[in-house]
């Protein structure tokens, strides 16, 4: 499963490492503090327009205050949950449990536009439900919380509970909270329904005929070769069975068990469930090195040409390697070995023998150089491409000795370092090369079961479910209704699309102008880094002029009045992306669907942003709530 | 306002809205099965493009394009930007998924399918290492334009483009040894192909030497389905009507070829080739619309030359000698330094001679019409319609039919086709497939032998069709000229002085450049070169 961002341990990415990061921690409260800054220092600007520069510090100054004195310590739990029900009770009067019945036709009419010979259906499935859910759910707090309380206002029922002894605190977080729970509901419902949909939708079999069987090997051994029938617009063309037992091979992304029962006539061939597209692996990640073809180390392999730079290859029957290191690799962990998974790039550059795949080798390292075994024998196996390749090594293996020979060794006992050991692969054939990622090979810890996984990729769901809520009920503090909506929405898109945003930005800063190197200087835009065709403004002249995006735009003296507007609009957006959350980074959808365990160190970072995300727009809610006057 | 007015504006209102109704009614009324509908309707229904007649009609597809609410474009362009990041990253599922939900937006966009499909079929199956994987896709775009197929009945250029890449991409692949064997005996592909394409995929005449279905064979009903679709009144679109025919054509020439490539040297060959013959006659037999506003049949050649022979004779006796008459009359127009242009050798003019004479020629030229002109009164008439036609078949008729042959290289694949199906050339064939099974079982020596045997046999078709001595026939023997040439190298043998095959050795020696001292330095033809300067 690509992943194409690090994900560091929990601590390592809470607090800072020096000379190497800064920490999650200290960026937000840096954030943070930048945030209180400026928005102390834009809010004194206001008021000292209103009210004049003494009045208006003073006004700043007392509601801050009075914030931490007042508020702070009065903030009541009670009313807060009080709060939070009448936000339910308004929600379900608003009848928000439509969303969930049009999620159920959704699912309902799934089939309809669903693709029937996808490769890998299980994936597609979660996919789907994962993203009807995601979107549904965003769609419904967005509204929730961005109309609510500018309704309320309007409609001048907001006096019911500003009168009552109920600080703004309460009434934004009560807000958050009951909007929150209302989405949770709704989640939780469309997560039950969702997992049975899959496993009905994934649900098949297929029957084997007996002619469809031919015996191999000795009489009376009980082995057989043969097909499945076609069944769920496929069917597995090569069943091998062994001594009453058998597997399929794999197939859109899945496989069954065959058993033999019965004997002569009464033979029976019985397939089992389908199997492999359900699953929650848990992967030991090493750490990605690489030899060139001379054997010194490199940072990266070769770049094939391929667009997507997500690989690097090395090159065949060369010294070029790639090695992982393992840390944790010890035998409580993996009484009898090592099962690994390795996912590889395969790239050809001349035919060769196109009817076997290409070869490759593996052995294990121990990075200890004064081990008495540095390394294990050579293991070949035959690369695949696009699909999994799940190797067994064996606790019991050979291991080459000082004078070169091949000697029985444990691997713990002899391969490894304090838990520590290497993988090396190579590719085996001169003139192809294999291509691989950090987290293309791993080990594999137990799976676990696929139900908490699933629930697990929801979290996340119901992470950025939050988030949507507290910016709703944020901007709903100052903002109308439509606009609050319109401003939410805003947030999620750029949420979404930060990475766009920031090439876009990156983009506009290209080329030899004195103006645009400094920029690029000042906040350290690589060169020739972006997308090329300039910001909103520019885009849109040259949509209508159906221009591309690298051609000269020629507006005479318009180009320089186009171009500041654009810059000037581009940097507001810049630095509000900078403020969301990558709404991406929470979508653990993959997981679940490529039938990986979502990290718990992912989890754990998740939840962090997101709590603090929602800390900080109620703090900003808080405040702008309490300087509204509301009877106006 | 009061409330009389209020209400005078509603009944007005609502006067206006019923009144509004009819002209609804006559324009957006629906057809149905005992109605024809409104105007848009009978329109639609007119000019072809009501959804029903464009193909199937997919409730998924209609409800999707309710629900965009009139963005259907802004899906689509994300669609396809999400498509390109898929193939980017070499998400294949996620690629077909979006490539579906595309096409459910854009059901009756042929260039959408088309693009879709050679997507699949091309670009996403290279990207697999293994070949099975590559037929899998292959597979996978054929069912694309298939499905494309049921949505735009009878689009001959999705048909053309299943056709194309049943053919082209299972037979010509790099791995076309491996898709060969494997698409015969793919019996759930061609159960979907007859299921969702209608084509008789276990008809005799899909049905490759063994009994199974070909794949270039099947292609080839799938051609021919677009060209009942075009004599149907379909349009070809952008889609030249030649290039169209002489595809579906070639189906059983590919498919002979092939077979014989593969070891099938027997009479199953010879049907083979007499069915691609027959095919190839079929082809020269069409009415073949022409970009110059007329239709072409590309056997008329002969009937054409024969007709402007005839013409010319006509002519020449209504006007008896006129044409020199009047040649030998411009002639003495010319100035000197004309003449002295065209005295000159045309290795030694000067530029501005040269266009002197081609002004020359223009001058001298006599039409036919000038001969015509000549003609007695009584007869005059009748040689100006006589001029007329001969123009036109010396202009246009002639030049135009020949073209087109020349494009599809139409002589050459019936010469082919006449000659592959004669004994001659299954021995021919035979022997040459021998020598190169003798050469992976490294045995020289016998794959010498065989060479020798089929040389004696090409050397006897050449003698009986000379015409089969040219750049095609060349390229055809080249392989196979050098394995040999290599083999005596090998078995350190000079090539025999009576070669049966020598002038297409040196045919073959010149189009490639190959110096004589890498062939044989004691070849005949070295030996020949002491008494050529010019080959010096």
């Amino acid at each position: 499963m690509p992943i194409e961002y690090e994900i560091l341990p929990f601590l390592d990415w809470l607090l800072p490492t020096v000379g190497e990061r800064y920490g999650a921690l200290l960026q937000f409260a840096a954030s943070f503090a930048i945030l209180a800054t400026l928005g102390l220092l834009v809010w004194y600007l206001f008021a000292a327009i209103r009210l004049g520069p003494s009045e208006g510090f003073y006004a700043v100054a007392k509601v801050v205050f009075n914030a931490f004195s007042q508020d702070l310590p009065g903030f009541s739990l009670r009313r807060t949950f009080a709060l939070a029900r009448l936000a339910i009770q308004e929600s379900v009067r608003k009848r928000v449990f439509v969303a969930f019945i049009v999620f159920v036709i959704v699912l309902l009419f799934a089939n309809w536009f669903l693709d029937d010979n996808n490769p890998n259906p299980g994936r597609l499935y979660l996919g789907l439900v994962m993203t009807t859910s995601n979107y549904l759910l965003l769609v419904l707090t967005l509204f929730l919380s961005a109309f609510s309380l500018p309704t309320d206002i309007k409609n001048r029922t907001i006096y019911t509970i500003v009168t009552k002894p109920v600080r703004p605190s309460e009434i934004v977080l009560g807000r958050v909270i009951g909007f929150a729970s209302v989405g949770t509901a709704m989640l939780a419902l469309m997560c039950v329904t969702s997992y049975f949909f899959v496993l009905r939708g994934l649900n098949h079999t297929h029957e084997i005929a007996a002619t469809e069987m031919a015996p191999t090997g000795e009489p009376g051994a009980n082995s057989w070769k043969g097909r499945t029938s076609f069944d769920a617009h496929h069917r597995h063309e090569e069943v091998i069975i062994e001594n009453g037992q058998g597997v399929t091979n794999l197939e859109m992304g899945h496989w069954h068990q065959v058993t033999v029962e019965g004997e002569g006539d009464q033979r029976r061939f019985v397939v089992g469930p389908h199997q492999g597209m359900l699953r929650a692996r848990v992967p030991v990640y090493g750490k990605l090195g690489f030899l060139d073809r001379a054997g010194q180390p490199a940072a990266e392999g070769i770049s094939v040409g391929d667009e997507w730079v997500y690989r690097s290859y090395i090159e065949g029957k060369t010294q070029s390697t790639a090695i992982w290191t393992f840390r944790g690799v010890v035998e409580p962990k993996f009484p009898n070995g090592l099962p690994m998974e390795i996912n590889l790039g395969v790239f050809r550059t001349h035919k060769g023998n196109i009817e076997q795949t290409v070869l490759g080798e593996l052995f294990i390292v121990n990075p200890n150089e004064r081990a008495k075994f540095r390394r294990s024998e050579v293991i070949p196996f035959s690369s695949r491409e696009f699909e999994p390749l799940e190797m067994f090594l064996k606790r019991e293996i050979n291991g080459v000795d000082a004078r070169g020979k091949l000697v029985p060794v444990d691997l713990f006992r002899d391969l490894t370092d304090n838990g520590a050991l290497e993988i090396h692969i190579r590719c085996a054939e001169p003139g192809q090369y294999f291509g691989m990622a950090q987290r293309d090979v791993f080990l594999k810890a137990s799976d676990r079961t696929f139900m908490m996984n699933f629930l697990k990729g929801h979290i996340s769901i119901w992470l950025q479910m939050l988030m949507v809520t507290s910016l709703g009920v944020m901007f709903s503090t100052f903002l109308t209704g439509p606009v609050a909506m319109l401003g939410t929405f805003a947030s999620i898109v750029l949420g979404y699309f930060s990475n766009f945003v920031v090439k876009v930005f990156d983009g506009m800063f290209q080329g030899p102008d004195a103006l645009k190197r400094f920029v690029r200087e000042l906040f350290g835009i690589p060169e020739e880094a972006g997308v090329p065709g300039g910001g909103p403004l520019e885009s849109f002249v040259r949509m209508l002029r159906q221009a591309n995006q690298t051609s000269d735009l020629e507006l005479g003296i318009a180009q320089r009045p186009a171009e500041y507007l654009d810059v000037g609009f581009m940097l507001v957006v810049r630095l509000f992306v900078q403020l969301l959350p990558d709404f991406k980074k929470f979508d653990n959808s993959a997981y679940v669907t490529y039938g990986i365990d979502v990290e718990p160190n992912l989890l754990a970072a998740q939840i962090v942003t997101a709590l603090s995300f929602v800390l900080v727009t109620s703090l900003i809610g808080y405040f702008f709530l309490k300087t509204r006057e509301l009877a106006a | 306002m009061n409330r009389n007015s209020s209400f005078t504006r509603k009944v007005i209102y609502a006067t206006c809205i019923a009144l509004l109704l009819y002209p609804l009614y006559y324009l957006g009324q629906p057809a149905t099965r005992d109605s024809k509908g409104g105007r848009l309707a009978q329109i639609r229904a007119e000019q072809g493009i009501a959804q029903s007649q464009l193909g199937d009609i997919d409730p998924a597809s209609e409800t999707m394009r309710l629900a965009t609410l009139g963005l259907r474009g802004v899906a689509v362009a994300l669609l396809w930007e999400k498509a390109n990041e898929f193939k980017m990253k070499k998400d294949w599922e996620n690629l077909s998924n979006t490539v579906h939900q595309i096409i459910k937006l854009q059901p009756n966009f042929i260039s959408v399918w088309e693009f879709q499909g050679h997507n699949l079929a091309y670009n996403v199956s290279v990207e697999f290492d293994d070949y099975r994987h590559r037929y899998e896709w292959v597979k996978r775009g054929t069912d694309f334009l298939v499905q494309g197929s049921q949505y735009n009945r009878d689009d001959p250029a999705l048909l053309w483009y299943i056709g194309w890449i049943i053919g082209q991409k299972f037979g010509r692949a790099d791995e076309h040894k491996q898709f060969r064997k494997m698409f015969p005996v793919d019996e759930d592909f061609h159960r979907s192909l007859k299921d969702n394409g209608d084509v008789a995929i276990d008809s005799p005449d899909a049905r490759g030497p063994d009994g199974r279905p070909d794949n270039w064979l099947v292609a080839r009903l799938w051609f021919d389905k677009g060209i009942s679709a075009i004599r149907a009144g379909k349009s070809l679109r952008r889609k030249s009507p030649l290039v169209y025919y002489s595809t579906t054509y070639m189906q059983r020439i590919n498919h002979a070829m092939m077979i014989e490539e593969e070891g099938t040297l027997d009479e199953k060959a010879q049907f083979a080739w007499q069915r691609a013959h027959e095919d190839w006659n079929r082809f020269g037999d069409m009415l073949v619309p022409s970009t110059w506003g007329h239709n072409i049949r590309l056997n008329d050649l002969t009937k054409l030359r024969a007709e402007r022979d005839e013409i010319a004779e006509r002519l020449e006796e209504f006007t008896a000698g006129a044409r020199e008459t009047i040649q030998a009359e411009k002639m003495a127009r010319l100035t000197d330094e004309e003449r002295t242009a065209m005295d000159v050798l045309p290795k030694d003019r000067t530029h501005p001679q040269e266009l002197m004479v081609e002004g020359v020629r223009q001058k001298v030229f006599v039409s036919n019409r000038e001969v015509a002109e000549r003609a007695d009164e009584k007869n005059r008439v009748r040689a100006l319609e006589l001029a007329r036609r001969l123009t036109d078949l010396e202009q246009v008729y002639l030049v135009h039919t020949q073209r087109y042959r020349d494009q599809v290289n139409f002589d050459y694949w019936m010469l082919r086709c006449e000659i592959e199906q004669t004994k001659d050339a299954i021995e021919a064939r035979k022997h040459l497939f021998d020598a190169e099974r003798y050469l992976d079982d490294v045995n020289p020596d016998a794959a010498r032998k065989s060479f020798e045997l089929s040389w004696d046999r090409w050397a006897a078709l050449i003698k009986k069709h000379p015409e089969m001595l040219n750049a095609e026939t060349v390229a055809n023997l080249s392989a196979p000229l050098r394995k040999y040439a290599e083999v005596m190298r090998q078995l350190d043998l000079k090539i025999p002085e009576d070669f049966p095959l020598l002038d297409v050795w040196e045919l073959l020696r010149k189009s490639q450049g190959i110096p004589r001292s890498e062939i044989d330095p004691d070849s005949p033809a070295n030996r020949s070169d002491a008494a050529d300067p010019a080959a010096k």
